[in-house]
């Protein structure tokens, strides 16, 4: 198990990078990048590496904090909350995956170049696909939908060998093994693909039992709700400032209660999947039985949330909400990428049917919480 | 003897759970489905007698009322454990067990504690006589009033909406003390003797079919000056006392009830390779309650464990709860109705928290996003004081 920091230590942790994060990668900052202007996505990496937000989640023996999933939750919501463009988060799902699931050897040569800043990593972030195969130790096929950055020097991804399915770690050299991407409406984000053609591993762990493919997903679907949430409270807070400086009809557009209603539905939305989320981040973080029932229910709630926050986000801010200048269509497009990212709210929930079912058959409760 | 265990929760949970398997017939509920009023006034007036001869009626409440004071840990506990075991609720008692202690602990006399809060602690029945026709959201506005005659106040005027009325013996009351006043600042807080002349209920059906609420006419009652809570045209300040008892381990243990009706009905489900499981967006809508379910569950932990730490976050996150939990059974009935389909239209009666009669929970979940301060009022909360908007 992770280290648990204490609610103040959480707290100070999540100021520092909210902090930071609202000075360099403010609405502004993220405009210049959206036009090109502006590198934000280096910035962000750089500064994260600084202050050792990669180095916070890895496992103790490799120079991290081990921090969990809880610790890496205060990252991907703040990044979220920003919509931090940039390789951290599937670099963090990467170092989260590695450490669970990757091995000795893996982590011996992937998780310090992760810490020290020098690797970002692509994830599978699709339906589960195994058009990679591993033959004669060389590695070809294609693997959509791998979350990354163009940076991206290592991907991750499933693959089949005559003995059965494995996850393979493939260096990008641009010559047999390639990442390429195609513009998404969210610019803040970067889903390829992932082309192979007889290139050597740089590592492999097997999977027949496909507990590495589950904790790939269970991480990204906690990772893809913290973000989600965090952008949910950014757009609603947002919104709310700008309806209480709007005036109409000789007063703030805030004191009409039709928009209040909204927008406090909007927040008890919020607040639920906040709650559902933080749940499951215990389940997975105390290695329950049903840690990949709740991620999958707290990433579809949450995504759910964003969608509704972004999308009250545009409508109450009525015209320029609209606009290219304003951040509510950044967290709408955000919203709708994320819903794709590890699985929308159908699969999801119909995995974690399949899973309450199976719970029901033995006869044994999924919802016990400690009290 | 789960007394004995204050100091051990695991001891206490066991104990508890022992009492509660040999004390609760396991067809109670069954015997109620289609019973009179009587019949569940006599259920509930046995369900506290039981609980009071083993120290379990008011345990919570300080020792020289009849309590051991006992932790919130612990009141978690035994709320669990009473929802896990399908006994009853004591919603006859809400008032009684909640609203009145909270009120009269910080607002009541000598006189008034040492009078009522024993009785009170036996099983005495109180109800609450705030809301009026003219006067629902907008309760300041109440219009019964309250003349100060010597000794006594004379009161005249309409209550409704008054829950277990027809059981009460006391209610707690609001009435109008100073007409020309700010509608805040006229109001006072009385205790009213249910048999007093000039008294009448009269028991209004509800959509559920039972009739559980009333109204009150009040002519020329008589309360004394004695029964009256707080100084006049106080009563607005004690009513926050009392609104507030609303929230804590009353929402907790009705959140564990629900959870119990959602496992045991998809349990029951799949043990009958239920129909509804193969419809994909049926199974999905499911999963989506279930997880509102356990969200719901855990920010009421959050509320108990806050509680004491911050007035203010309370009344914002108590607003969240009452929108969440009632929205959530309003939810849960309407998904019942969907996949109970002709079946889930007949009528085989029910009883609140426990029933899983898909009409009668769907119908009965409507209550609770209009009592106890509508939902829209919750909304303006959340906006207004949680979020700064201007009124």
């Amino acid at each position: 198990m992770s280290l648990r920091l204490s609610s103040e230590d959480h707290q100070a942790f999540t100021h520092s990078v909210a902090g930071v994060l609202s000075r360099e990668c403010d609405s502004s900052a993220l405009h210049a990048f959206i036009d090109k202007q502006a590198p934000l996505d280096a910035a962000v990496w750089t500064r994260g590496v600084e202050l050792g937000w990669l180095s916070a989640v890895a496992p103790g023996p490799w120079g991290g904090l081990d921090l969990g999933v809880r610790g890496a939750d205060v990252l991907f919501r703040e990044l979220g909350r920003r919509a931090a463009p940039g390789g951290l988060v599937p670099t963090l799902i990467a170092s989260l995956w590695l450490s669970g699931s990757g091995g000795d050897e893996l982590q011996a040569a992937m998780l310090p170049a992760i810490v020290a800043g020098e690797t970002v990593v692509a994830i599978p972030v699709g339906e589960p696909s195994t058009r990679l195969r591993l033959e004669n130790g060389r590695l070809s096929g294609v693997a959509p939908d791998m979350l990354g950055w163009s940076t991206a020097s290592v991907a991750i991804a499933p693959a089949v060998t005559a003995r059965g399915e494995i996850f393979v770690a493939v260096r990008i050299n641009g010559v047999n093994a390639q990442l390429s991407f195609d513009s998404l409406w969210d610019r803040t984000r970067q889903v390829g693909v992932l082309r192979c053609e007889a290139a050597e591993p740089l590592g492999i762990v097997d999977d027949l039992d496909g507990a590495a493919a589950r904790l790939m997903r269970r991480l990204t679907a906690l990772a893809i709700a913290g973000d989600s949430l965090g952008g949910a409270r950014e757009a609603a807070e947002q919104t709310i400032s700008y309806t209480k400086g709007r005036e109409q009809f000789g007063r703030p557009v805030a004191a009409f209660q039709g928009l209040k209603h909204r927008i406090a539905d909007v927040m008890v939305e919020i607040v639920a999947s906040e709650h559902l989320l933080r749940y499951a981040l215990d389940v997975v973080e105390d290695g329950g039985q049903d840690a990949d029932l709740w991620a999958a229910l707290a990433k579809a709630d949450a995504c759910e949330a964003y969608e509704r926050a972004a999308e009250e986000a545009v409508l109450l801010h009525g015209g320029v909400g609209f606009t290219w200048a304003f951040d509510c269509h950044l967290f709408l497009k955000r919203a709708r990428l994320n819903e794709q990212l590890g699985g929308d709210r159908r699969r999801l929930r119909d995995a974690a049917a399949d899973l309450l079912r199976q719970a029901a058959w033995s006869d044994r409760s999924t919802a016990e919480i400690a009290t | 003897m789960m007394l004995q265990f204050i100091d051990d929760e695991a001891g206490f949970r066991r104990e508890v759970r022992a009492w509660l398997a040999k004390t609760v017939p396991t067809d109670w509920d069954e015997h109620l489905h289609r019973g009179t009023a009587e019949d569940f006034e006599a259920s509930q007036r046995w369900w506290m007698a039981e609980l009071n001869k083993v120290g379990l009626g008011t345990p919570h409440w300080p020792p020289q009322y009849g309590g051991v004071d006992l932790s919130l840990r612990l009141q978690i506990v035994l709320a669990e454990e009473i929802a896990r075991a399908g006994a009853p609720s004591r919603s006859m008692f809400q008032i009684s067990l909640n609203h009145v202690p909270a009120t009269l602990l910080k607002w009541g006399t000598e006189y008034q504690k040492a009078k009522y809060l024993p009785d009170v602690a036996r099983g005495v029945v109180w109800c609450q006589g705030f809301s009026e026709p003219g006067a629902g959201s907008d309760l300041a506005s109440l219009k019964t009033r309250a003349e100060p005659c010597g000794d006594h106040y004379r009161i005249n005027g309409q209550k409704i909406w008054s829950s277990y009325s027809m059981f009460a013996k006391q209610a707690i009351l609001l009435a109008r003390t100073d007409v020309d006043a700010p509608k805040h600042a006229g109001i006072t807080y009385f205790i009213l003797d249910m048999q007093a002349d000039g008294v009448e209920v009269r028991p209004i059906v509800q959509a559920n079919g039972q009739a559980k609420f009333a109204e009150i006419f009040l002519t020329d009652v008589r309360i004394p000056v004695e029964d009256r809570v707080g100084e006049e045209n106080q009563g607005w300040a004690v009513a926050q006392t009392t609104l507030s008892a609303e929230r804590g381990v009353l929402s907790f243990e009705q959140a564990e009830r629900l959870r119990r009706v959602l496992e045991r009905f998809h349990r029951q489900s799949v043990a009958h390779d239920a129909g509804w499981l193969q419809d994909a967006e049926l199974r999905r809508r499911f999963m989506k309650l279930f997880g509102r379910m356990q969200a719901t569950r855990c920010l009421i932990r959050d509320l108990l464990n806050q509680e004491e730490s911050s007035a203010h976050a309370g009344a914002i996150t108590s607003a969240h709860i009452k929108i969440m939990a009632s929205t959530l059974r309003k939810d849960v009935g309407d998904f019942l109705v969907k996949v109970g389909g002709m079946d889930g239209q007949h009528d085989h009666g029910g009883m609140d928290e426990l029933s899983d009669g898909p009409m009668f929970v769907y119908l009965s979940a409507f209550a609770g996003m209009i009592g106890g301060g509508t939902n829209e009022i919750m909304r303006n909360i959340i906006a207004e004081r949680g979020l700064g908007m201007p009124r």
